[in-house]
């Protein structure tokens, strides 16, 4: 059941920095984010392989594992602390109220469990209900996702990745969560298929009123479906902004770069650079603002201090040299 | 065209056995009746869904995987006349492939150095050392690995992916490759340096006449890169053309349905849902299947449609559709 103001603020990232903890020395993947995402709305997560969104995603939900561990930071939902609260309350909004589809989830759908077993699984640990009426709940769920209910008795294996993916967000869906994070769930599909069940996602939040949090490195398919994109370069938000003005008038020289590397399908064709040089190494970053040795705009400040992340206008945030903190103004 | 080919393939077929009884062979067909011309200086792309056949046919092309059935001309030579040692050898030469994951393609444990001299002493295409070192060199350069000497010293495991398939690439400059079958070379590389690749190859076709077959998921990189497109469904060429004509006026209803499921961020709260179609399933083609292989899915469906195979019709001067609303 969605519960509170159908508007304002459902999760609140603070400071959230997470670690690799490996032989040399820790690796920082998440470098002190901060992320605000309003109830209702699907915000997109974007950024180029390494960059740290699967990492953020992991702890939102404390669901990283060792070697990761977060040195700081809160992660408030509906005004409670997930990073401090106790394993049962845990569990609880696991499933419950946000629930998490993993990168190549559709390939962890366990093969020898038909999928009808599988839901049920996820809908008896969180429900006290009958079995029948699970099975009754699984069905329901399956006909959502647009796949016939006749084939719940089938095993993964029997069904396209296409369809084991619809599964999978069944099966995020089957409590009826206020929050899905999604880790690209499309990525390994082809656009058909990616874009049907990007159609029904869309159809289903329509008619249950959850929020997304889309990760993807596909910047165009974002800025078709999202309400707001935050863009992420070496574990931090470099700019945060609505979809339109992150695909039409992009601040940080890294987004524009981004924008720059997405040939289109209309209009004139004409030469793309995409963005030289290399994406940053975390073992060894550079000290001031991590896209600084890729960037055409750089200055001598850039490369001795990170810029903060601050708001250029109204719902707009940029962490970049170029956009200093307004006289006066708080940072 | 008054261009020369430089590669030709007719009406290719390359059948795959599925299951093996005592009496019985059963054969899934995955590529069915493809022709295709590449030119010099220009490139080809081949889109189409996964399983369509696409790297099969650049397989075959490659000697990887014999065919079952069609020609394939090399500079007007049949390539299974290419029987001896020698001209295998110098067909390989002139025709490699590159593919998706360079991680694969290198060896870890040798250098840089080794990876592009290798081939280059293989195919004894230097006399000496320092030749051998001049020639490496340059080639790093053009690929653009700079430093040169110091990429050189470099174990394939240092490389990021993009610096990889630049290795690969630069393989393929230093044995004078005319024909590189590239087989999604960009699609396991980071965004922001899939332009750099995709840039370099463009630079190969103006400056040393290489003709590309460039093989992906992402027509929009295909409009960027080719002169011309041709896309597969189920084994089979469905549409053919210039690039241009196939992205902006596509005919066939699968590259429709294709080009409208492509994210397009300017097209946001504007698109059209895409065609409801009952049945989902891609079917497997086999030798005795009959009809338009796009007959289950497509909306135009008709009778005909699932009987017989609608032949290739020409459209206008490059733009060839196999679609029966279009003539047959
Ligand atoms: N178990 C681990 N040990 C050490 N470092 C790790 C580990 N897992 C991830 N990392 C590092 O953390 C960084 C962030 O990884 P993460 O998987 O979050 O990136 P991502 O943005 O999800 O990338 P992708 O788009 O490839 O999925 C990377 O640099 C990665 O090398
Ligand atoms: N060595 C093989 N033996 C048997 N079947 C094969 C073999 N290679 C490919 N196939 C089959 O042939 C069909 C075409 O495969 P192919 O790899 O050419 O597709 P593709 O268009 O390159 O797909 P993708 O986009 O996923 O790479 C598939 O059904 C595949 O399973
Ligand atoms: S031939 Fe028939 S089934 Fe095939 S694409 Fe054309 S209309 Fe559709
Ligand atoms: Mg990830
Ligand atoms: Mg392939």
């Amino acid at each position: 059941m969605n519960q509170g103001s159908s508007t304002g603020t459902i999760l609140e990232i603070r400071n959230l920095c997470v670690d690799y903890l490996t032989e040399k020395k820790p690796v920082r993947a998440v470098d002190r984010v901060n992320l605000t995402v309003k109830r209702g709305e699907t915000l997109g997560l974007a950024g180029e392989s390494g960059c740290g969104k699967s990492t953020l995603a992991f702890s939102i939900l404390r669901l990283h594992k060792p070697p990761a561990l977060i040195p700081e930071g809160e992660v408030i939902f509906n005004g409670e602390d997930i990073l401090c609260m106790d394993e049962e309350r845990l569990r609880r909004i696991r499933w419950n109220d946000i629930s998490v589809v993993f990168q190549s989830a559709m390939n962890c759908l366990n093969p020898v469990v038909s999928i009808r077993d599988q839901m049920c699984d996820v809908i008896l640990a969180h429900r006290n209900i009958s079995k029948a009426d699970a099975v009754a709940q699984a069905a329901n769920l399956l006909e959502r996702v647009g796949i016939s209910p006749d084939r719940m008795n089938d095993y993964p294996h029997q069904f396209s990745g296409g369809m084991r993916q619809r599964v999978v967000i069944a099966i995020a869906l089957a409590l009826d969560p206020q929050m899905i994070i999604m880790d690209e769930p499309t990525t390994a599909l082809d656009v058909v298929v990616e874009r049907e069940i990007m159609a029904k996602l869309e159809e289903l939040k329509h008619q249950f009123g959850f929020t997304i949090l889309l990760i993807t490195h596909d910047l165009s398919l974002l800025g078709e479906i999202s309400d707001r994109i935050a863009i992420m370069y070496g574990g931090r938000i470099v700019e945060l902004a609505t979809s339109e003005q992150v695909i039409l008038d992009p601040k940080h020289p890294y987004t524009n770069g981004l924008i720059n590397s997405f040939p289109l399908l209309s209009g004139e064709k004409k030469v793309l650079s995409g963005i030289s040089g290399f994406p940053v190494n975390l073992w060894d970053p550079p000290p001031g603002c991590y896209f600084a040795p890729r960037c055409e705009a750089c200055m001598d400040i850039c490369k001795r201090e990170n810029p903060p992340l601050i708001e250029i206008e109204p719902g707009r945030q940029v962490a970049c040299h170029l956009f200093p903190t307004p006289e006066g103004g708080a940072e | 065209m008054s261009l020369q080919p430089i590669m030709e393939v007719r009406h290719l077929v390359k059948d795959f056995p599925t299951k093996q009884g005592i009496f019985t062979k059963q054969y899934m067909r995955a590529v069915n009746d493809v022709s295709f011309n590449l030119y010099p200086g220009r490139a080809l792309g081949i889109v189409g869904e996964s399983g369509s056949g696409k790297s099969t046919s650049a397989r075959v092309i490659s000697l990887q995987y014999p065919r079952t059935a069609g020609e394939i001309l090399f500079q007007g030579n049949d390539i299974a006349t290419f029987t001896d040692k020698a001209s295998v050898m110098a067909y390989r030469r002139k025709v490699q492939m590159i593919f998706q994951d360079p991680y694969g393609a290198l060896n870890p444990v040798h250098t840089v150095f080794h990876h592009i001299a290798r081939p280059l002493q293989i195919h004894k295409i230097v006399q000496n050392k320092s030749e051998l070192e001049d020639k490496v060199y340059s080639v790093l350069e053009k690929v653009g690995l700079i430093p040169v000497e110091q990429t050189a010293k470099k174990y394939a495991y240092q490389l990021s992916g993009g610096q990889r398939q630049r290795v690969c690439i630069g393989k393929t400059l230093a044995l004078g490759t005319e024909v590189v079958l590239a087989d999604e070379p960009t699609s396991a590389l980071d965004v922001s340096i899939r332009l750099g690749i995709l840039n370099l190859m463009e630079a190969m076709k103006e400056d040393f006449n290489t003709a590309f077959l460039y093989i992906t998921h992402d027509i929009a990189t295909a409009r960027y890169f080719t002169e011309e497109i041709a896309v597969m469904y189920v084994g089979h060429m469905v549409e053919t053309g210039d690039s241009r004509d196939v992205t902006s006026n596509p005919q066939h209803p699968y590259t429709q349905l294709l080009l409208s499921a492509v994210p397009d961020p300017h097209k946001r709260g504007s698109r059209i849902s895409l065609p409801e179609v009952e049945k989902k399933e891609i079917p497997t083609w086999r030798p005795e299947s009959r009809g338009c292989p796009f007959a289950s899915r497509c909306p135009h469906t008709t009778p005909q449609c699932r009987e017989q195979m609608p032949p290739l019709t020409k459209l206008a001067d490059n733009h060839f559709v196999r679609c029966f609303l279009h003539g047959g």
